[in-house]
């Protein structure tokens, strides 16, 4: 029986889930724009990281990001309320990074270093953001383990989880992979991070 | 730098929070065109919710594959293991208390003491393995031999805790028989006491505090919540036969909680108790009447419904609520008429005689020869 039920359900994140009211959905199809500023905020860092785990630039995850937000104003009257509103936007967003990826074919990433960062930050935006708003050295040195040294599997499945909250059976939903199998990539990824940081 | 899962998944989260993007409003006034449900940036979004359907049926399906797989390995765990497992306690209440564990072969698995009492009949004895009925013979049997159980005190309490209510009802129908049989052989008589119990926290905590076992804790539960001015404390320091006996002087009959079989306890205690009623210290002497063994019988009529002996005309024992009455004037409330004397009387419908002088009332025992109902 202990077998049984370890199959079913799982720790969540100790991050906080991302809660989306389905209501924004309609509003924003009727040109509301406080709801799009709403879902935005509520949205972006997710959508930014998936981005970033597929796409593993900060430039191509900008723009796929704001793709994908165009992208959900254009169908947000064909959303339906069925109670999985993060997993319809990541799914967009999803698409949006594989097509970039035809399109570009582009899958180098360099390096992280203190300036490169602020730098790959502010270039091409408009957003004049101060250095010390960038984050923690430490927690930049992990996302760029994350990046550097899973497959693109494995960092979508530790993005999705880490920074929306999303339990295992929802990212098995919108990656297409048996629970099982995410839980184990998941579980192999943190492994090979925590071996990774712990290295002199 | 040694992280934990948790530290590695609040650094990622934090590390991408901190990344600046630009401003809503930015995306907001770029124009955009409606769209049609079919573009390749909607693939696979319609079929979220169904493939959350499908997963979730698969995930069942593998379930209950799973399930049915731990199920034939249990089950034949479960065959081995089941003459070992308990599916009934029986607790015996008489001063000792026993709890006796019964599977499903109704053999004793286990037996414990509930107080010294029982530990003492439990000590003669080793019932694990025993046949139940074997094992609450054999109990009863050590109480009339330790005195717990005589002609005078022949009264106990069964108790039954089976989730199987089929298997209950057969065990409880045969051993409290059983038991009956028991005590009018060995004692001439005697009452087996017997109910249902599921202990719940609140009865287990009765138990434990009072040192009684969950059946008898269960019945006292039960008579304190009739009779809240009952002491718990008072009433689990009792047997069973000092327990029937203290509740029957305040008219509360034990067997009105539980179910019973046999009644000689209780035709006794009801007689030991009238006969204090009658000659003890509780006896009646019943109203003081003035009489002559050559006077008349005084004029009256009355009707007593609560007499059991004979009278005559010396000496009789009036029950009655009414007042004290002579021959002159009385005051009878179940005659429509109001006064009467020697002379003058009238008739009512329930006399069967009538003359001017004397008469005989059906309901009077002025005739030594009349029986009095």
């Amino acid at each position: 029986m202990l077998l049984f039920l370890a199959v079913t359900d799982e720790k969540t994140s100790s991050n906080v889930r991302i809660v989306i009211d389905e209501n924004l959905f309609p509003q924003i199809a009727e040109g509301n724009r406080d709801s799009f500023v709403r879902l935005y905020e509520l949205t972006k860092d997710l959508v930014y990281a998936y981005s970033l785990s597929i796409l593993r630039n900060r430039d191509d995850a900008e723009d796929a990001m704001q793709d994908t937000y165009l992208k959900i104003r254009s169908a947000a009257h064909l959303y339906k309320p069925m109670g999985h509103p993060v997993a319809w936007i990541v799914t967009i967003a999803r698409n949006v990074c594989l097509m970039q990826l035809r399109e570009q074919r582009h899958t180098a990433w360099a390096p992280p270093d203190e300036n490169s960062d602020l730098q790959a930050a502010s270039a091409g935006t408009s957003c004049n953001v101060a250095p010390d708003s960038f984050g923690d050295a430490e927690d930049r040195l992990v996302l760029s383990k994350m990046l550097e040294l899973l497959s693109e599997e494995d960092r979508q499945i530790v993005v999705l989880h880490a920074v929306s909250g999303m339990k295992h059976r929802e990212i098995a939903q919108i990656m297409h992979l048996p629970v099982s199998t995410v839980l184990s990539k998941y579980r192999r990824s943190l492994q090979k991070l925590r071996t990774a940081l712990e290295e002199p | 730098m040694k992280k934990t899962n948790d530290e590695i998944e609040i650094a990622i989260a934090r590390a991408v929070r901190a990344i600046p993007h630009q401003a809503p409003d930015q995306l907001w006034n770029i124009p955009v065109t409606q769209a049609e449900g079919s573009e390749w940036f909607l693939d696979s979004t319609d079929s979220i919710n169904a493939r959350y359907s499908i997963m979730s049926m698969a995930a069942a399906l593998r379930t209950v594959a799973l399930a049915a797989a731990l199920l034939v390995i249990t089950f034949g765990l479960r065959y081995y293991l089941r003459d070992t497992r308990n599916l009934a306690t029986i607790y015996l209440d008489i001063n000792p208390s026993v709890s006796l564990s019964v599977n499903r072969n109704e053999r004793v698995t286990n037996a414990t003491a509930g107080n010294a009492d029982g530990e003492k009949i439990l000590a003669e004895m080793d019932l694990k393995g025993t046949d139940v009925d074997v094992a609450v013979n054999a109990l009863i049997g050590a109480s009339i031999r330790y005195g717990y159980l005589d002609s005078e005190n022949a009264i106990l309490l069964l108790s039954f805790d089976c989730a199987n209510k089929e298997f209950q009802n057969v065990l409880q129908t045969r051993l409290t028989m059983q038991a009956s049989d028991n005590l009018t052989q060995e004692l001439g008589g005697g009452t087996v006491l017997d109910m249902e119990v599921s202990p719940d926290d609140s009865i287990d905590d009765l138990s434990t505090t009072y040192g009684i076992s969950p059946g008898k804790a269960a019945l006292l539960a039960k008579i304190v919540t009739d009779h809240p001015d009952l002491s718990m404390d008072t009433m689990a320091a009792m047997s069973m036969s000092e327990l029937a006996r203290y509740l029957l002087e305040m008219d509360i009959d034990l067997r009105d909680y539980t179910d019973h079989h046999g009644e000689g306890f209780f035709e006794d205690l009801y007689k030991e108790l009238l006969n204090d009623v009658y000659t003890g210290e509780h006896a009646d002497p019943g109203p003081d009447v003035p009489h002559d063994d050559n006077a008349a019988v005084p004029m009256r009529d009355w009707d007593d419904n609560d007499r059991d002996d004979d009278r005559d005309d010396d000496d009789w024992d009036d029950d009655r609520d009414d007042d004290d009455r002579d021959d002159d004037d009385w005051d009878d409330d179940d005659r429509d008429d109001d006064d009467r004397d020697d002379n003058d009387r009238n008739d009512d419908d329930d006399r069967d005689d009538d003359s001017d002088d004397d008469w005989d009332d059906d309901d009077r025992d002025d005739d030594s020869d009349d029986d009095r109902d």
